[in-house]
C-alpha cells in the first residue's frame, strides 16, 4: 500500500515527503480536473528536484478531434521527463503511447467505467499497465477485483468523489438564461441541491467544461485493514484547503506507518477522531451500497421509498 | 475518404447512402420503423442492456425481429451496452452465441470484456462500439479498430468539424446521431442518478436525475430565490435534419435516431421524414432544396424543442431547457390503419388516443404523401354508428374518401 496524493501546491511537497509520501498526480493543462494545474516548465523543475518521488502526470479528459494532435506533443514532451505515469481516460491518449512506445505506466482511470476484473484484464492485453477502480462499486467488489487483476490497481480513499462532467458550460448558460449572477469558478463554492431532496453537489466550470463533485468526502481511513492488496491509495485534494489537504496526508500517513508496524488496530480509533476533529463533512460512497438497475428492484426501491415516507 | 457519389446519366447522385437506423422498445414498433424506412433497428434485448425500463426484447422476440427485418432487407442490431459489474460476468458467451444463431447483425457494446469475448467467439455479427465510451478523436477510433470493432458509434459531442476530419480517416464505419435526446453529461460518465436515486446509470438504472430542478447555492446562499429560474441540466433535443445533406456528403455509414423509449408514432414519424430526406438528397444532391416540411412533420412527434448539439459550436443556453418541459407535439396520435375497405370507404382502424366526429384528422404512411379528413361517419366494430372514439386499442371504422393503407396512421390536428 502507497499513498497517492493530487498534488495541490509544489511548496506542500516538502511536507508531504516528510510525511513518507512519495507518488504524486500532477494536474496538467489538459487535466478534467485537478488540484492544480503545473505547466510542462514546472512539471520539469518538479521532477528534475524531487528524483525520489513518482509523479503521474492526469492527462484524463476525453478529447475533441481537434484536441489530440496537441495533446499528443504534449505526451511526446513528457516522455522526455521523469515521469512513472499517465492517467488516462480517453483510449486515444493510450493509442499515442502505443504508437511512439513511450514507456510509461498507463494507468486506467475513467472514473466510472473500471467496475469488473475480466475488463481490466483485457485492457491489460490492450496496454493499459495499471487502474484506478470506480468508486460506485461496494468494498467488497473492490476487493475481489484486486485479487482476480493482475497488475497495480489504485483506489481513492480520501477526498471529494467525482460525479458527472460535462462538456457544456452549464453554469454559463444557467447564468445567462436566469440573469443571475455568482462566480463559476471552483472559487464559487456552488452546491447544488435537487429539490425535495438532501444531497448538495459542488459544481463549478472551467475551460473543460462543467465539473460535478460530491459535498462529503469519501474516507477509508478506517478500512485499511481490507486495503492490504492494494497497490496505491489515492487521496483526493481537489476543493480541499492547503490545511485541509496536509492533515488528511499526515493522518492517512500515519494510519500507513502504524499498518506496517501493527499498531494500526490499537490506534485506528485515535486517527479517526483526528478526523472528526476537522469538521469535514465525510462519507462512505457506495462502499457498503449497492445501487439498482433491473425493473422489478427499481419498482422495489420505488415502492419501499414511497412506504416509508407515509 | 469515402466516395460518396458518382456521375450517373450526367447526374451527379449519391452512391454512398447512410444506413437510417432506428429505435424499437418493443415488437409493434420495431416493425413500424422499418415499414416506414429504417434500413437498421437496434433494439434491447433482456440481458445486457442498458435502458433497462424500455420494454426489452426477449430471445423469441429478437428471433422474430430478424425474421420480419430480413423480409425487407433491414438488419438488426442488438444493444448489450451495460458496464459490467462483477455480478454481470456470467452467460455473455451463451448470449452472444444466441444472437449470432439467429442472425442479428449487430451488436452494439460499451465493455471491452464483452468486445474481446465477441471478437474471440469468431461470430458472424459485427461487433460496434457504444457511444457509452464517448469517442471523439480518431487516435481512439484506431483504438478499438486494433481491437477488431467493426464500428464505432461518435460521442454526442463531436462537431461537424471534427467529424469532417475522422471522416477522412476513420478506419472502420462511424454511426452519428442525427436525433432524439441527448445526455447533458459524457456519456458513461455521468453518476448523478446513482448517488441521487441509487439507480445504475451504466447498467440500465438512469433516473435522468439530470432533468430534474436543482436550488443553486454560493458560498451557503441560496441564488436562485423563490420566483428565480430553478438550476437545471435539461438539454433540448438534437434534430440534424437540416444538415443532412453535409452529413451524407462525409460519408457516414450511418445515421441513429435515438429514443428505445419512445413511442410508436414519434417512431413512424422521425423515421419516415428521415427516410424521405434522405432519398430525396441521394436522388439528386445538386439540385435538392432543403424545406420546412420535413421539420414541420417533425415537431408533430416532438417531445422537447430541437436544437443541433455539439453540431456547431459549443451548446449555449439556448440548447438547454429551462423552467420548462416544452413537450408539446403540435398533433395527437389517434388510430392506426388496419385495412381499408375500397366499396364502403371504411377504413378499419385501432384507437390510440381520444378524438371524436368533426375532428381534423391528418393520416401519414411509408406508401403515400400526407392526407387530411375530418371524421364525419364513425362505426365501432359492430358498425353501429359513434360520436367519440375513447377507448385506446379498441377496433373502429371511419369513413374516408380517400383510399388507405395498412399500417398508415392518423393524427388529429390540434388547432
Amino acid at each position: 500500500m502507497k499513498i497517492v496524493l493530487s498534488l495541490n501546491r509544489q511548496e506542500c511537497l516538502y511536507d508531504y515527503i516528510d510525511m513518507g509520501i512519495k507518488t504524486y498526480v500532477l494536474g496538467c493543462q489538459y487535466s478534467f480536473h485537478c488540484s492544480h494545474i503545473f505547466t510542462l516548465e514546472e512539471i520539469k523543475d518538479i521532477t528534475e528536484k524531487y528524483s525520489q518521488c513518482h509523479f503521474y502526470v492526469a492527462v484524463n479528459a476525453l478529447y475533441d478531434q481537434h484536441v489530440i494532435e496537441d495533446v499528443e506533443t504534449f505526451i511526446e514532451a513528457l516522455s522526455l521527463l521523469s515521469i512513472k505515469g499517465i492517467l488516462f481516460q480517453d483510449f486515444g491518449v493510450l493509442q499515442i503511447v502505443k504508437e511512439h512506445q513511450y514507456d510509461f505506466d498507463m494507468m486506467y482511470a475513467p472514473e466510472t467505467l473500471n467496475t469488473n476484473a475480466c475488463t481490466l484484464n483485457v485492457l491489460q492485453s490492450q496496454g493499459i499497465t495499471s487502474a484506478f477502480l470506480s468508486r460506485v462499486i461496494p468494498l467488497e467488489e473492490q476487493v475481489t477485483i484486486q485479487k482476480e487483476v493482475h497488475m497495480p490497481l489504485m483506489l481513492q480513499v480520501h477526498g471529494i468523489e467525482y460525479i458527472a462532467a460535462s462538456k457544456r458550460a452549464l453554469l454559463s448558460n444557467y447564468q445567462e438564461a436566469s440573469g443571475i449572477d455568482f462566480d463559476k469558478s471552483i472559487d464559487g463554492a456552488l452546491v447544488l441541491q435537487a429539490k425535495n431532496t438532501d444531497y448538495q453537489f459542488q459544481v463549478y466550470e472551467d475551460e473543460m467544461g462543467t465539473h460535478i463533485f460530491s459535498k462529503t468526502r469519501l474516507y477509508m481511513l478506517d478500512l485499511l485493514n481490507h486495503l492490504c492488496d492494494f497497490d496505491y491509495l489515492y487521496i483526493e485534494t481537489l476543493m480541499m484547503t492547503e490545511e485541509e489537504a496536509i492533515e488528511i496526508a499526515s493522518l492517512y500517513s500515519d494510519a500507513l506507518k502504524s499498518h506496517e508496524n501493527g499498531t494500526y488496530n490499537r490506534y485506528v480509533k485515535d486517527y479517526m477522531g483526528l478526523l472528526y476533529r476537522l469538521k469535514t463533512p465525510l462519507d462512505r460512497g457506495f462502499l457498503f451500497d449497492q445501487t439498482v438497475y433491473k425493473l422489478e428492484d427499481m419498482r422495489k426501491m420505488d415502492n419501499e421509498k414511497r412506504e416509508s415516507n407515509h | 475518404m469515402r466516395n460518396v457519389s458518382q456521375i450517373i446519366d450526367g447526374r451527379r447522385k449519391i452512391v454512398k447512402k447512410p444506413e437510417l437506423l432506428a429505435p424499437a422498445g418493443n415488437l409493434e414498433k420495431l416493425k413500424v420503423a422499418i415499414m416506414y424506412g429504417a434500413d437498421a433497428v437496434f433494439v434491447g434485448g433482456k440481458e445486457f442492456s442498458l435502458r433497462s425500463q424500455a420494454s426489452n426484447f426477449s430471445i423469441d422476440d429478437i428471433r422474430e425481429a430478424v425474421h420480419f427485418a430480413n423480409q425487407y432487407d433491414a438488419r438488426i442490431h442488438v444493444t448489450c451496452n451495460i458496464i459490467l459489474h462483477q455480478d454481470n460476468l456470467e452467460g455473455i458467451r451463451e448470449y452472444l452465441q444466441t444472437l449470432d444463431d439467429i442472425g442479428v447483425t449487430a451488436i452494439i457494446v460499451a465493455d471491452p470484456y464483452m468486445m474481446m469475448i465477441a471478437k474471440d467467439m469468431n461470430l458472424r455479427l459485427e461487433v460496434h462500439v457504444s457511444t457509452q465510451l464517448s469517442i471523439l478523436n480518431l487516435k481512439a477510433i484506431e483504438f478499438y479498430h486494433q481491437m477488431g470493432m467493426d464500428r464505432v458509434v461518435l460521442g454526442r459531442e463531436v462537431t461537424y468539424d471534427d467529424l469532417k476530419t475522422i471522416m477522412k480517416y476513420a478506419p472502420v464505419d462511424v454511426e452519428y446521431f442525427i436525433h432524439g435526446a441527448m445526455c447533458i453529461h459524457y456519456s458513461g460518465r455521468c453518476m448523478l442518478s446513482n448517488y441521487l436515486s441509487r439507480r445504475d446509470a451504466n447498467r440500465g438504472g438512469c433516473s435522468q436525475s439530470c432533468r430534474w430542478y436543482y436550488d443553486l447555492y454560493s458560498h451557503g446562499k441560496l441564488c436562485n430565490q423563490e420566483d428565480d429560474m430553478p438550476f437545471s441540466m435539461s438539454s433540448k433535443d438534437m434534430a440534424l435534419v437540416d444538415h443532412i445533406g453535409e452529413l451524407i456528403e462525409l460519408g457516414v455509414d450511418s445515421f441513429k435516431i435515438e429514443g428505445r423509449m419512445k413511442s410508436l408514432h414519434y417512431i413512424a414519424t422521425v423515421v419516415s421524414t428521415y427516410r424521405r430526406l434522405i432519398d430525396a438528397y441521394c436522388d439528386d444532391p445538386d439540385h435538392f432544396k432543403q424545406d420546412e416540411s420535413y421539420r414541420q412533420e417533425l415537431m408533430k412527434a416532438a417531445n422537447r424543442a430541437f436544437c443541433h448539439g455539439f453540431f456547431f459550436e459549443h451548446p449555449t443556453k439556448e440548447e438547454q431547457l429551462f423552467n420548462m418541459r416544452d413537450e408539446h407535439p403540435t398533433q395527437e396520435f389517434v388510430m392506426r390503419v388496419l385495412d381499408y375497405d375500397v366499396q364502403s370507404k371504411l377504413a378499419k382502424i385501432e384507437q390510440r388516443n381520444y378524438f371524436k366526429v368533426g375532428d381534423e384528422i391528418e393520416i401519414f404512411s411509408p406508401h403515400h404523401s400526407n392526407l387530411f379528413f375530418v371524421v364525419e361517419n364513425l362505426y365501432n366494430e359492430d358498425k353501429e354508428k359513434i360520436e367519440v372514439a375513447n377507448h385506446p386499442m379498441e377496433i373502429l371504422y371511419v369513413e374516408v374518401n380517400y383510399p388507405l393503407m395498412a399500417h398508415d396512421m392518423g393524427r388529429k390536428v390540434i388547432k
